[in-house]
């Protein structure tokens, strides 16, 4: 894993597990990977891979009934694994801003939504007075999109399209300008012409400030749009780590092939070749690589010895060791 | 159930010692509690009379255990009633959202603006005063309680896909009333059942204390309260005996309820197998 | 003239009459309110379409564009202002509760949400065998058999029925909503959205599921989605909507080769394929978020959005219906000679291929 020490961020062997009904599961196996400065890191995987839920405790949301079993997470020189809440509250927001799915839950329905910025500007020290916060929150609605900025500074909530809710959280997200930003599946509740637009938006925007962002989703075809890099996870362990045209181009981890074949596509008929089969059940992973009950090129060592990451290209990474003998087979 | 406290523990074991002595107590019941001079009057607490004497030497702790079913099997008669009725009407006014519903559930919110209590005395002193009266009338007023809470649960499952599935069968409302809804509101409407068992016991002690509804000798606690209140200062365990018998049930009822719709809200019905 | 013998029933299937047919339909959502001085604004305007056995047909479009309207109108849960409904030429415009039994057996639906489809309380037995019992009088070991034949009619095994929703995952839970489906012996099938809560790996089994089963019974499926990819390779015919109204008409082909209503134009250079391309993040989009109070009556609904809006024309009048082709047709006020014209320039402009076929 590439990672130097200007990383905005570094995960390293980060393991969780969470309490379901007196059974403990786990969520995130050894994860490691590094987030460098204003790049867009893509967390793929599907549901129950782990992703949304590793992508929170990460940055200190332990949900009651979870337990960190190992693992540093490296921000600023610190390990936020080991702070206590207090410190935690001091990061988030102004260092690193979480971006759930549903935009609702980010936005105080009770509260105008031009107040809710002018809150967090003012909260943060970010401006001097609330004449300047103000000011600077029309500004921010204007770069995000919003349609009449002084007409949606008004307006609560839910007097704003899913679309134009989520806007308004990324401009709170932009009046904190934070180092890091993570997004869990910001669009995927979105119409897809609205989340197109948001998509240009936030490409824009990291062009404009520089953010680091971890963007998580299920969805391959966004992960292609707007990620540098792509990590891609299954049953709580990553699978591949690839720069995004290497990952798409060269996939060399079976389950990432599987996963690309599935996505339907306008120009190119999905033929069956590298159809994933098979369900992942969570009560039955093999001590080894736990993509093998499902794997069409497994041998019997698959079973009994876990995957790590190995180098399989440039910067391109995969948790196979039979993946030279994939690519033979798929060429 | 681990995450129980252990309240809800002693709470349901007293609520099982209760239903025992209601339903074997006039069995093993230390002396005939009809029986006077079965000791000497305004005996206090004793070995031989546990809750002591009462003003014509009857044994007031066989009163007690006698009359507990006189209070529990009522309750649980007129909470039932209303646990039923209030629940087929609150489901299919859920489930049929038309404009009969909501003035329907105006007409309910001016009911239980009343104050119960005054107004079941006033129709028990029109109607006459037996068990059966007062049973059907505290059942009248609990019902369309249970009515609001069981259409307010019951809004949340009508609205589900599978539901829709049903309707679309040309299935009848009440076919889909009790196939596919009731089996989802099941535990709202046991805990209504068993928090207003809880008030009719309370409602039922009130009525008798006020004499509206046992008639003496009946060893009825709330009569045996007013029975006792004259002499408070001189036999207290007159009062104590049958007060704590009435506390201990309705405090056990609302702490059982508690405990339990805790443990039903907790459960999750919707996690899917990933 | 085929005659196909169904439990007690004989239906005659004609070959020449579609099967369902939906003519100048307007529905909209009545507010039950004792004051009510304005007729609400309706979700669908004057849709028009028609559905042959053994057909698919995708209605496509995204949140407001009236599909899910459309197909509830269909099922009997909503009733249509306007316009008519006719099922093997028997209207249909009802509510559920006022059709004959034998018009409503032959219409099921498959809904979108794996978490509410089925009865959480109930086993699989018992949401499977309602159907049955209610549209056959089946009971007993007969029953029994036919759930099986239905479960391994979608690739699962009898252990199945003695399970509860719970213990199933998204794509299983919809497998056995199919089947529930199947079990009445359907014409035709309502499918809402019914892979768009699926993880995508999950989603290519069911469609290939649902063509195997169009193949094998010759059910018609009115297939509701969101994204035009999936409908690609499933449907025979696709209708996009807008706001309650229908923009463009045609096969799959038609569709996703030129010329392209405006509106499905900006829906396909929106979807995100995965070829990192940057192919969506370059398309040039002079559209902004509308307000939502920007109320328009009897005009195109696209006013506001379109790159190619002609004032006092598109904001004036519904547009007009222009037949491409014998399949295609596109509702627009621009001639398609013009709108052929101004696309070519348009794309030629941008950067980078787009995801759609070069004509």
């Amino acid at each position: 894993m590439i990672s130097s020490n200007e990383s905005i961020v570094r995960v390293e062997d980060f393991t969780v597990d969470y309490l379901d009904r007196r059974k403990w599961i786990n969520i995130a196996n050894r994860i490691s990977f590094a987030i460098e400065p204003g790049e867009t890191l893509g967390l793929a995987g599907e549901s129950g891979c782990g992703k949304s839920t590793m992508g929170f405790s990460l940055f200190g949301y332990r949900r009651p009934g979870s337990r960190v079993r190992s693992g540093r997470v490296h921000f600023e020189g610190l390990d936020l694994l080991k702070l206590s809440e207090r410190e935690l509250r001091s990061i988030r927001g102004p260092k690193i801003f979480m971006v759930p799915q549903n935009p609702a839950s980010t936005l105080t329905p009770s509260m105008r939504v031009g107040r809710q910025v002018v809150e967090t500007l003012m909260n943060h020290k970010i401006v001097a007075n609330r004449k300047e916060a103000e000011a600077k929150t029309l500004q921010i609605f204007e770069q995000v999109g919003l349609p009449r900025p002084d007409d949606v500074f008004r307006r609560y909530p839910h007097e704003l399209s899913g679309g134009q809710q989520q806007r308004v959280v990324i401009a709170i997200a932009l009046a904190c300008q934070p180092k890091l930003v993570v997004m869990d599946e910001p669009t995927t509740a979105l119409d897809v012409t609205t989340q197109a637009r948001i998509l240009r938006l936030l490409d824009s925007l990291k062009v404009d400030y520089g953010m680091s962002v971890l963007f998580i989703t299920h969805n391959l075809g966004v992960l292609a749009q707007i990620c540098d890099r792509v990590a891609v996870m299954y049953a709580g362990e990553m699978a591949e780590v690839a720069p995004t045209a290497e990952l798409f181009k060269n996939p060399r981890h079976p389950y990432t092939r599987g996963l690309i074949a599935a996505v339907p596509q306008l120009n190119r008929r999905n033929d069956g070749k590298e159809k994933l089969e098979g369900l992942l059940r969570r009560g039955e992973l093999p001590n080894g690589c736990r993509f093998a009950p499902r794997c069409r090129y497994s041998d019997p060592k698959c079973f009994s010895e876990s995957q790590t990451l190995t180098a399989v290209g440039q910067d391109h990474q995969a948790a196979c060791w039979r993946w030279q003998h994939v690519k033979e087979a798929t060429r | 159930m681990a995450n129980q406290t252990p309240t809800f523990f002693i709470m349901t074991f007293v609520l099982v010692i209760h239903v025992i002595v209601a339903l074997t107590g006039v069995w093993w019941a230390p002396y005939d509690p009809f029986a006077m001079l079965s000791g000497k009057p305004f005996d206090p607490p004793s070995w031989a009379h546990w809750f002591g004497t009462d003003n014509l030497g009857r044994d007031v702790f066989s009163r007690v255990v006698y009359g507990e079913r006189f209070v529990l099997f009522p309750a649980l008669m007129a909470s039932g009633l209303a646990a039923v009725l209030g629940s087929a009407i609150g489901i299919i006014l859920a489930y049929k959202r038309s404009w009969a519903d909501l003035m329907g559930m105006r007409v309910v919110d001016l009911i239980l603006c009343l104050p119960s209590l005054i107004v079941i005395l006033i129709v028990l002193s029109v109607l006459g005063s037996n068990t059966v009266v007062m049973i059907l009338v505290i059942a009248f007023f609990f019902t369309w309680i249970v009515v609001q809470t069981v259409r307010s649960a019951a809004l949340s499952v009508v609205t589900e896909d599978f539901v829709t599935k049903a309707t679309l069968r040309g299935e009848s409302a009440w076919s889909v009333a009790f196939r596919e809804i009731l089996p989802n509101v099941a535990s709202t409407v046991f805990v209504e059942f068993t928090l207003r068992t809880g008030y009719a016991v309370f409602f039922m002690g009130a009525l008798s204390f006020l004499g509206y509804a046992a008639k003496p000798p009946t060893p009825e606690w709330g009569l045996m309260i007013n029975e006792g209140r004259a002499v408070i200062s001189a036999a207290p365990w007159m009062v104590l005996g049958p007060a704590l018998a009435l506390a201990s049930l309705v405090v056990a009822l609302g702490l059982f309820t508690e405990g339990l719709s805790e443990t039903l809200g907790l459960t999750s019905q919707r996690q899917r197998a990933k | 003239m085929a005659a196909r013998k169904r439990g007690n029933e004989v239906t005659i299937v004609s070959g020449a009459r579609p099967l369902l047919e939906v003519q100048n339909l307007q529905i909209a959502y009545e507010k039950k309110g004792m004051l009510q001085r304005e007729e609400p604004a309706p979700a669908v305007w004057n849709a028009s379409f028609t559905l042959a056995a053994s057909e698919t047909l995708a209605l496509v479009g995204e949140s407001g564009s009236g599909k899910t309207t459309i197909a509830r109108s269909i099922a009997g849960l909503m009733i249509a202002r306007k316009g008519q409904i006719l099922f093997n030429n028997q209207d249909i415009n009802l509510p559920i509760g006022r059709r004959r039994r034998d018009l409503v057996r032959p219409i099921q639906y498959v809904f979108q949400n794996p978490d509410s489809s089925l009865n959480p309380r109930r086993k699989i037995s018992y949401s499977l065998g309602r159907p049955l019992e209610i549209f056959f009088g089946f009971s007993g070991q007969k029953k029994r058999d036919r759930m099986t034949e239905l479960l391994t009619s979608v690739d699962l095994d009898s252990n199945y029925l003695d399970r509860f929703p719970n213990q199933l995952s998204g794509g299983e839970v919809q497998r056995v909503a199919i089947a529930q489906a199947l079990a009445a012996e359907p014409q035709l099938l309502l499918c809402d959205e019914i892979v768009s809560a699926l993880d995508v790996s999950v989603q290519a089994n069911i469609l290939d599921l649902l063509k195997e089963l169009q193949k094998k019974h010759g059910i018609a499926y009115l297939f509701i989605a969101h994204d035009l990819a999936v409908v690609r390779w499933l449907a025979d015919r696709v209708v996009v909507l807008y706001q309650g109204r229908i923009m463009e008409s045609g096969t799959p082909e038609d569709i996703f080769t030129g010329p392209f209503q405006p509106y499905t134009e900006m829906l396909l250079e929106s979807i995100p394929e995965p070829e990192p391309d940057r192919s969506l993040l370059s398309a040039s989009d002079s559209s902004a978020d509308l307000l939502g109070d920007e109320g328009q009556r009897d005009c195109c609904p696209f006013v506001g959005r379109c790159p190619y809006e002609i004032e006092a024309v598109c904001d004036r009048e519904a547009p007009k219906v222009q037949n491409v082709s014998k399949t295609h047709a596109i509702h627009c006020h621009i001639p398609i000679a013009e709108l052929i014209q101004k696309q070519d320039s348009r794309n030629s402009g941008s950067d980078g291929s787009s995801a759609v076929e070069e004509r």
